[in-house]
Formats: structure tokens, sequence, C-alpha cells
């Protein structure tokens, strides 16, 4: 894909994997104007995810203990439970390789609402079926989906209005942005700068 | 070139100088300037995901850069072009889903960093 020439190197980047996937479970959860978007923990994908709800309009919640996302998102919530109290969501979209706070997020899903999953991992997910049955929920697995979300996903940020947040780091010390990112240290995606 | 080398499962990542590629037909060879290091590289490393990797490899699905030289056949892309590397790369273009256009379902699909090297080098090829 070419890259627009509004965009650096350092921002393109991440877009290529960690925007398109999320840009992708955005448009896969098909969300209608009014609907309200929570997105479940913070990291790369996440942080992008929230902007990309935002710039499209939509009233965006990101389910975290930390403080860090409070000034991309519209609200702040802690936990599913919260969620639920504070309004509910329509559409969660889970990033995150640990499902627990996803699965709790399940709590804050209003009826119709979809939970998209996009995060990889080796966990078993386990659902509560009555609710999944009585709030017609539905559970959506997304990937990078279609190459025009990607063109899209781009398109924001040569616009100017999306931002990776990245670290940087030189090829000899990969091995320090690595440690990073398996600790979940980085805020919000390491990018190697040649 | 200089790439950051996996050398198997669970092993350090090893900085190593090793030839630059040349591009194939309907290939072309980039100069790297920018690479995301993603978590599923951390997934890859430790073998929690059950991709079929070839060791050692060059993992990084999210390289940009320039191309700097392109194989045969290749008509859309021409030397000077900034351009991203997605995971998708190639695909069977036979099957019902390369024929449907839904190229994601290919089964023989070749992804960046999982079948084909990635971007965590000074250069790398692409489809």
């Amino acid at each position: 894909m070419l890259i627009p020439n509004e965009i650096s190197y350092e921002q393109a980047a991440p877009i290529f994997c960690a925007g398109y996937t999320v840009y992708s479970g955005l448009r896969a959860a098909n969300p209608k104007p009014h609907e309200r978007i929570a997105i479940v923990g913070i990291g790369g994908l996440e942080h992008l995810g929230i902007q990309y709800s935002n710039v499209a309009g939509f009233n965006t919640i990101a389910v975290t203990h930390s403080q860090d996302k409070e000034e991309l998102a519209d609200q702040v919530v802690s936990n599913g439970k919260d969620l639920k109290l504070n309004g509910g969501a329509d559409v969660i979209l889970v990033n995150s390789n640990s499902y627990k706070p996803a699965i709790e997020a399940f709590q804050g899903l209003r009826p119709e609402g979809r939970w998209i999953l996009m995060g990889m991992s080796n966990e078993k997910l386990t659902i509560d079926p009555l609710s999944l049955f009585l709030n017609r929920h539905q559970i959506i697995g997304s990937q990078q989906n279609s190459p025009e979300y990607l063109y899209e996903a781009l398109d924001f940020l040569a616009k100017g209005k999306v931002k990776v947040m990245s670290e940087t780091f030189s090829l000899d010390n990969i091995g320090e942005a690595y440690d990073k990112v398996e600790n979940g240290k980085v805020r919000f995606r390491a990018v190697i700068r040649n | 070139m200089k790439a950051a080398l996996v050398p198997s499962f669970n092993s350090e990542w090893e900085i190593r100088e090793t030839p630059t590629p040349k591009p194939s037909a309907n290939q072309v060879l980039i100069k790297i300037h920018a690479s995301g290091l993603c978590y599923s590289d951390v997934h890859i490393t430790n073998g929690e995901l059950p991709f079929p990797i070839n060791f050692p490899c060059i993992l990084g699905d999210e390289p940009v850069g320039k191309i700097v030289e392109v194989g045969e056949g290749v008509t859309t892309r021409e030397k000077g072009d900034r351009v991203g590397v997605p995971y998708l790369q190639k695909t069977c273009g036979r099957c019902e889903w390369c024929q449907r256009g839904k190229r994601l379902f290919c089964e023989q699909q070749q992804g960046t960093g999982v079948h084909l090297n990635g971007g965590h080098a000074e250069y790398m090829l692409a489809f």
C-alpha cells in the first residue's frame, strides 16, 4: 500500500497492523449513529481504536484502570460493572491477549450489542450463555478483513485526525523494545527506526 | 544488511549481518525506515501461536519504507515509492475465497513475519 505523503514513516508503521486491525474491527461491528463504543484495555491497538471511534463521531468509552487514556476517550470506566452503571456500550472492542477484563465487560454490553474479538491468545473464552441469549448479543471475530480499511485507516492520519503515540528505538536496541512490549511498558507502540 | 534474527522459539533476538535479498518476479525490495514491534512478535517468539515458522527468521508485521528495487513483472510500483506492507502479501488466486475477493481466507496465504521475512531489518522483500 502506498503511504500518503502527509504521513511520516514513524506514524505510518503502526497503522499496517495495529491501526488496520482495530479500524477493521470497528467497521465489522457496523456501528450506527448514536451508538456507544467501549474499548477494553490500553495499548497500541486500543489508543488508535479510541481515536478512530471518536473521529467517526461515536461516544467512546475506555474500560481501564489506567488514567492514561482520559485525554483520548469521552469517558473512562474501570470495569464491566462500572460500564453498565455508566450507560453501557453497544460495541465492545477487544484487542487484549488476556480475555478476563473483556469477558467482565460483557456485563456492560447493551441489548443487541456486538463484542468484537481481535486479540490473539491461547486462552479459552468462557461466557454466560443465558445473557448472550436474552440480550441477543453477537460475538464477532475480526482480523484485518480487507485493504479498503487499511486505506481508510491511513487516510485518517493523512487528514491529521488520528495520531500514533509511540516510542522509537534503533535496530541495535530492538531487545530493549522487545522487553518493554513483552512487559506491557510501552506507551503505546514500539517503533524501530532505521 | 543488518537484521534482528530470531534463532528459534524461546530465544533472544540477535542483531546480525545477513545477505541483502534480491527481488524475484513480482517482488520489490524495500529500504525499511520504520518497523512497528507488535505483541504478536512476542507470541511467535514464545511459541504461543500455531504458525509454521521457519527459523532463523526476521519478524515484524508493520514495515514501512522506500522501494529501492523492483523485480520483473512489477507494474504498479516503482523505485522511490513510499510504501508499507500489511500481514497478507500473497495468496493462491485460485481457491474459492480468492475468486470471491476474500483473500484473507485463502489457505495458501503468505504473511509478513510468518511465512515471509518481516520488517525488523534494513531491507525487506515484499510481493
